[in-house]
C-alpha cells in the first residue's frame, strides 16, 4: 500500500491539486506539529488565492523528515457479544468480529437490524449481555478513558449552543491544547473541512450537512482512536456524501494513530467506495462480511429491460438465475460481467441500466 | 469573538477568548461574565442612587431601588444558572475535565451569589454613605444633647413630675421576674456552679439572672439600702426631649462584654441631664438654637421652616409658639431613629445572618444543580421519590417510637452509610441504572445535609457551654463556618465528582 507521502506526490504529478493539499493538511495535522500545520493553512490559502509558490512550498515541506508517518496498528476484538433488551425482541446474537486500526468498517443491514446496537456496544454507550469487546490497551481502562478515546456521533446530533468557532476552541482547550495551539488547530480544522465562512455562525443557521461536518471537525479535534458514526450520510446531498466519505477515508489513512472508523449507512455503493471492510447484518446477526477486495465466485448483475424474462432468459446458460424485482432483473450466472455486457451488445438487446453488485453488500439484498 | 454581546468592551472580548482559549472550565461556567455586567448595572445603580434624593430619615426610601436590584439579581442568577445548565460542562468526557474543575464548578456558584447580594445592598450602602456624610454621628450626637439641654433648660421649671421607684430584694438561688411582681427579687447563684448543672433548668435560671440583672443595671438611676438585702431603686422622670436611640444601647451592653461607646458619641441620659443642669438657670429667652436644630432633623419642607423660624425671633418667643413647636418632638425622634437604622445598616452584627442565608441558598442550588447535570432526568426524578419515600419513612418510625435527638442523628448516619456503600458498588457495576444513580444523587445530597446537621449541632452545644463568653462564641461560630464551607468543598471533587464520573462513564444497560 502507498504511503501518503507517495499518495500527495502521485495527486501533484496528476494535476490533483486540492486532493494533494488536503492529504498533506491530514499529514500535517496527525504529526501534530505546529509549524506543519501552520504551513498546510498557508499552502491552502496561497493555493485558493492563486498565488503559484504554493507548489514550491508543498514539495519542499514533503522532503522533510519530521513528516514521516509513523504506524502503531491497534486491534479491537468482539468475542461472542450479544445484546438482549428487556423490552422488545430484538436481540443481537453472538458477534465475533476482529479488526485492526487503520481502517473503514461499514456496517449496513436493513432496517430494525442492529446497526445501532451494534455500534453503541463499540462506542461503550450500551452493555453487552452477554460476551465482551476487548478495546486496544492504549485506548484506557477505565470506561471514562475509554469514551475519551472513542468518538461516536449519533443520528441525531446533539444541538450546540453559542459560535461554532467557540465551540471548536472549547473542545481544542478540553483536549489540552491552549493558547496559540488552539487557535492553530481551530483554524485548520475550518480550511481543511471548508467551513470558514461559517464559522461565526450558530447551530441553527447552518444546514444539516454542515451541521455534521462541524461535527466532524470537532472529532478530529479530539483526535479519538475510534471514531463511529451512525448514519453520518442521512441528510446529505450527493455531492456532500462524497466529500464526507473523501474525508474520513484520507483521515484514517493519514492518523499516525491508525484511527478506525466505523460507520453505518442505508448508501450501499457510497459506503462501499471507501470502506475497506463492510459489515452485514440480518436480524441481528453478521451474515456476511466483506472485504473490499473480496470477489465472488458467481457474477450477480442489475440491470433494467424492456424484454420480459422468458425473452431474456434465451440468452443466458441454463445455470444462470434471472429474477424479476418489478423495476430491474438481477442475473446470477457464472459468465463475468464483460460476458453478460457482450451478450447485451451482440443480441441488439434493450437496456437501460446495468450494474455489477458482485462484490456489494448489495446482492444481499436481494435474497 | 461574542461580537453580538451588549457593552462588551475589547479587554473583556480579549479576557472571554482568553479563557475560552486556556482555561475552559473556567470559560463555561461564565462567572467572568455574570461580574462584569453586574458590575455594569451595579454601576449605574450607584450613579442613580447617588442623584437620586432619598430621604435619610425614611428608612425604607431606598427600598424601591433595593427591589429593582433583586429582581434584576433574581433574572441574572436565572440566565446564568441557563447558560451553565445548556453548557453542561460535567459531562464533557476529555483529558481536562479534573477535580479541579469540579471544585470551580461550586465556587462558582459562592461567586455569583456574593456578587448579587453585594449588589441587591447597593442602594443601601448610598444611601448609607449620604446619611453618613450628610449627618455625622458625633454632631448627631452633640445635637441630640443641646436640644435636651436648652428644651430642659427652657422647660426647667414646668418638669415636676416624680421618680417612680421599686423595691428590690436580693435573695440566694432564687429566679428573677423583674417586671411582673412588686417584690423584686435578685439571684445571686454562682455562676460555676450553673456552669456545671448542665441541665435545661439551670441554663435558664442562668439566662434569666443575667438578662435581669443587664435590665437592672440599665435602669438603675439611684439605689437606696433600707436593710440587709433589701434596696430601693429609683427610676429616673422623662428630661430627654430626643432619645439617644442607638447610643445608649452600647453602655447596656457593656455589662456583657465590657464594650463601650467612644464618650463623643455618648448622649446624656435623663440622669445625667437632671445631675448636670439642675442647678443651671432657667433659659428664658433662648429657643432658637433649639428650635433651628429640631427642624433640621424634622421632615417640614425648608420654606417652612424659614416661616416658623421668622414667627420664633430669637430675642423674644413666647411659650405657646415654642409648645407648637415642640410637636416636633415625636416626628424628630422618629426620623433620628431611621437615619440610624440607615446609618447603621452594614453594622458587624448583621454580617453572620447575611452571610448565612445566602449559604444556605447557595448549598441548595448547588447541590441541585450539581445532581441534575451529572445524571439524566429519570434518575432526578427517581432521586425524589426515593428521597421522599425515606424521610416519611424514618419521620414515621422516629414519630411512632419517639426517638430522641441521638437516636435521630443515628438512623439518619445509618441510612447515610446504606446509601454510601450503594453508591460505591458502582465502581463493581458493569452498567448503570437509574436506580443507581439515585442512590449517589441522595447519597450526595445526604452528606451534604449531614455536614451542615453535624455543624451546627456540635455548633449548638458548644455554644450552650460558651454562651458567657461572646469572643470566644464568635470565634468558634467562625471556626465552624469556615470548616463546614471547607468539607462541602471536600465532598464535591473527592467523594461526589468520582462517584458521578463513574455513573455515567458506565454504559447503560438499554
Amino acid at each position: 500500500m502507498k504511503s501518503l507521502k507517495e499518495q500527495i506526490e502521485e495527486s501533484l504529478v496528476a494535476g490533483e491539486y486540492d486532493l494533494a493539499i488536503k492529504r498533506y493538511m491530514d499529514l500535517a495535522f496527525e504529526s501534530g506539529i505546529g509549524p506543519h500545520i501552520k504551513k498546510s493553512i498557508e499552502i491552502k490559502m496561497k493555493h485558493e488565492c492563486r498565488d503559484d509558490t504554493w507548489y514550491k512550498d508543498l514539495q519542499s515541506v514533503l522532503n522533510e523528515k519530521s513528516i514521516e508517518e509513523n504506524v502503531q496498528p491497534l486491534s479491537y476484538e468482539l468475542i461472542d457479544v450479544s445484546k438482549n433488551y428487556s423490552k422488545g425482541k430484538f436481540q443481537l446474537s453472538s458477534v465475533n468480529y476482529n479488526f485492526s486500526g487503520g481502517e473503514v468498517i461499514g456496517i449496513v443491514g436493513e432496517n430494525g437490524n442492529g446497526k445501532t446496537t451494534l455500534l453503541r456496544l463499540m462506542s461503550d454507550r450500551l452493555s453487552c449481555s452477554n460476551g465482551k469487546i476487548v478495546w486496544p490497551e492504549e485506548l484506557g481502562q477505565t470506561h471514562y478513558e475509554l469514551k475519551s478515546s472513542i468518538a461516536y456521533i449519533p443520528q441525531r446530533i446533539p444541538r450546540w449552543f453559542g459560535k461554532l468557532k467557540d465551540n471548536l476552541h472549547f473542545t481544542a482547550s478540553v483536549n489540552g491544547d491552549f493558547g496559540h495551539k488552539n487557535d492553530l488547530y481551530v483554524n485548520y480544522v475550518l480550511e481543511r473541512f471548508n467551513l470558514k465562512k461559517y464559522a461565526d455562525l450558530t447551530w441553527d443557521q447552518i444546514s444539516s450537512g454542515y451541521k455534521t461536518r462541524f461535527e466532524i471537525a470537532k472529532i478530529v479535534m479530539q483526535r479519538p482512536n475510534l471514531l463511529i458514526l451512525d448514519e453520518p450520510l442521512a441528510n446529505l446531498d450527493i455531492n456532500a456524501q462524497q466529500t464526507l466519505l473523501t474525508d474520513l477515508k484520507m483521515m484514517v489513512k493519514a492518523s499516525n494513530r491508525r484511527m478506525t472508523i466505523l460507520l453505518s449507512s442505508q448508501q450501499l455503493y457510497e459506503v462501499e467506495k471507501i470502506a475497506d471492510k463492510i459489515i452485514m447484518l440480518k436480524n441481528g446477526k453478521i451474515v456476511e462480511t466483506l472485504n473490499g477486495l473480496d470477489e465472488g465466485t458467481v457474477s450477480i448483475i442489475e440491470f433494467e429491460s424492456s424484454l420480459s424474462k422468458n425473452q431474456l432468459i434465451e440468452y443466458f446458460p441454463t445455470d444462470s438465475v434471472l429474477e424479476n424485482n418489478g423495476a430491474y432483473y438481477t442475473l446470477s450466472s457464472s459468465l463475468t460481467p464483460g460476458d453478460v455486457i457482450n451478450i447485451f451488445a451482440k443480441n441488439q438487446l434493450p437496456l437501460s441500466y446495468y450494474r455489477d453488485i458482485t462484490n456489494s453488500s448489495k446482492r444481499f439484498f436481494n435474497n | 469573538m461574542n461580537y453580538n454581546r451588549p457593552f462588551m468592551p475589547t479587554f473583556m472580548k480579549s479576557f472571554d477568548e482568553y479563557l475560552l482559549k486556556n482555561h475552559p472550565h473556567l470559560w463555561t461556567l461564565r462567572v467572568h461574565l455574570f461580574a462584569y455586567y453586574a458590575l455594569l448595572i451595579d454601576g449605574v445603580f450607584a450613579i442613580l442612587c447617588t442623584l437620586f434624593p432619598f430621604d435619610l430619615f425614611n428608612a425604607t426610601s431606598h427600598f424601591l431601588f433595593t427591589g429593582f436590584m433583586c429582581i434584576i439579581g433574581i433574572i441574572g442568577i436565572i440566565m446564568w444558572m441557563y447558560y451553565l445548565l445548556r453548557f453542561n460542562v460535567f459531562k464533557i468526557f476529555g483529558k481536562r475535565y479534573g477535580k479541579l474543575s469540579a471544585l470551580l464548578a461550586y465556587l462558582s456558584f459562592i461567586t455569583v451569589f456574593t456578587i448579587t447580594l453585594f449588589s441587591i445592598y447597593i442602594p443601601s450602602f448610598i444611601v448609607k454613605c449620604k446619611a453618613n456624610k450628610n449627618y455625622p454621628t458625633y454632631i448627631v450626637a452633640s445635637d441630640i444633647n443641646e436640644i435636651n439641654r436648652a428644651v430642659y433648660l427652657l422647660r426647667k421649671d414646668s418638669l415636676t413630675s416624680p421618680w417612680q421607684s421599686s423595691d428590690v430584694s436580693v435573695e440566694e438561688n432564687k429566679a428573677l421576674f423583674f417586671d411582673t411582681v412588686d417584690e423584686k427579687t435578685i439571684s445571686f447563684e454562682p455562676i460555676k456552679e450553673i456552669y456545671e448543672s448542665d441541665d435545661d433548668q439551670g441554663r435558664a435560671r442562668y439566662m434569666v439572672y443575667y438578662q435581669a440583672l443587664d435590665s437592672f443595671l440599665l435602669r438603675q438611676d439611684s439605689i437606696i439600702k433600707i436593710d440587709v438585702n433589701k434596696y430601693k431603686i429609683f427610676e429616673c422622670a422623662d428630661y430627654q426631649c430626643i432619645d439617644g436611640i442607638n447610643f445608649d444601647i452600647y453602655p447596656a451592653m457593656s455589662v456583657y462584654n465590657g464594650r463601650y461607646q467612644p464618650k463623643t458619641l455618648k448622649t446624656l441620659s435623663n440622669l445625667e441631664i437632671y445631675h448636670l443642669y439642675k442647678n443651671a438657670p432657667s433659659l428664658k429667652n433662648d429657643s432658637l438654637l433649639a428650635m433651628q436644630l429640631l427642624l433640621k432633623y424634622s421632615s417640614i419642607t425648608k420654606e417652612d421652616s424659614i416661616r416658623a423660624l421668622d414667627q420664633a425671633p430669637s430675642e423674644n418667643i413666647n411659650n405657646r409658639t415654642f409648645n407648637n413647636f415642640f410637636k416636633f418632638r415625636y416626628q424628630v425622634n422618629h426620623n433620628i431613629r431611621d437615619l440610624f437604622n440607615i446609618k447603621e445598616f452594614y453594622d458587624f452584627s448583621h454580617i453572620s445572618v447575611w452571610l448565612i442565608f445566602p449559604l444556605c441558598i447557595i448549598f441548595g442550588l448547588s447541590i441541585i444543580t450539581f445532581i441534575y447535570r451529572h445524571t439524566n432526568i429519570w434518575a432526578f426524578l427517581l432521586s425524589i421519590v426515593m428521597f421522599s419515600i425515606l424521610f416519611i419513612f424514618w419521620a414515621l418510625i422516629v414519630a411512632f417510637f419517639g426517638f430522641d435527638g441521638n437516636e435521630v442523628f443515628a438512623v439518619y448516619f445509618l441510612n447515610l452509610l446504606a446509601m454510601g456503600i450503594l453508591s460505591y458498588r458502582l465502581f463493581y457495576m458493569k452498567y448503570r441504572t437509574n436506580f443507581y444513580g439515585a442512590f449517589v444523587n441522595v447519597f450526595v445530597c445526604a452528606l451534604y445535609a449531614f455536614v451542615l446537621y453535624s455543624s451546627f449541632f456540635i455548633f449548638e452545644k458548644l455554644d450552650d457551654i460558651y454562651d458567657y463568653d461572646n469572643e470566644f462564641k464568635k470565634f468558634v461560630h467562625t471556626t465552624f463556618l469556615l470548616l463546614h464551607m471547607l468539607s462541602t468543598f471536600f465532598i464535591i471533587p473527592f467523594i461526589a465528582f468520582p462517584l458521578y464520573r463513574r455513573w455515567y462513564s458506565l454504559p447503560e444497560k438499554n
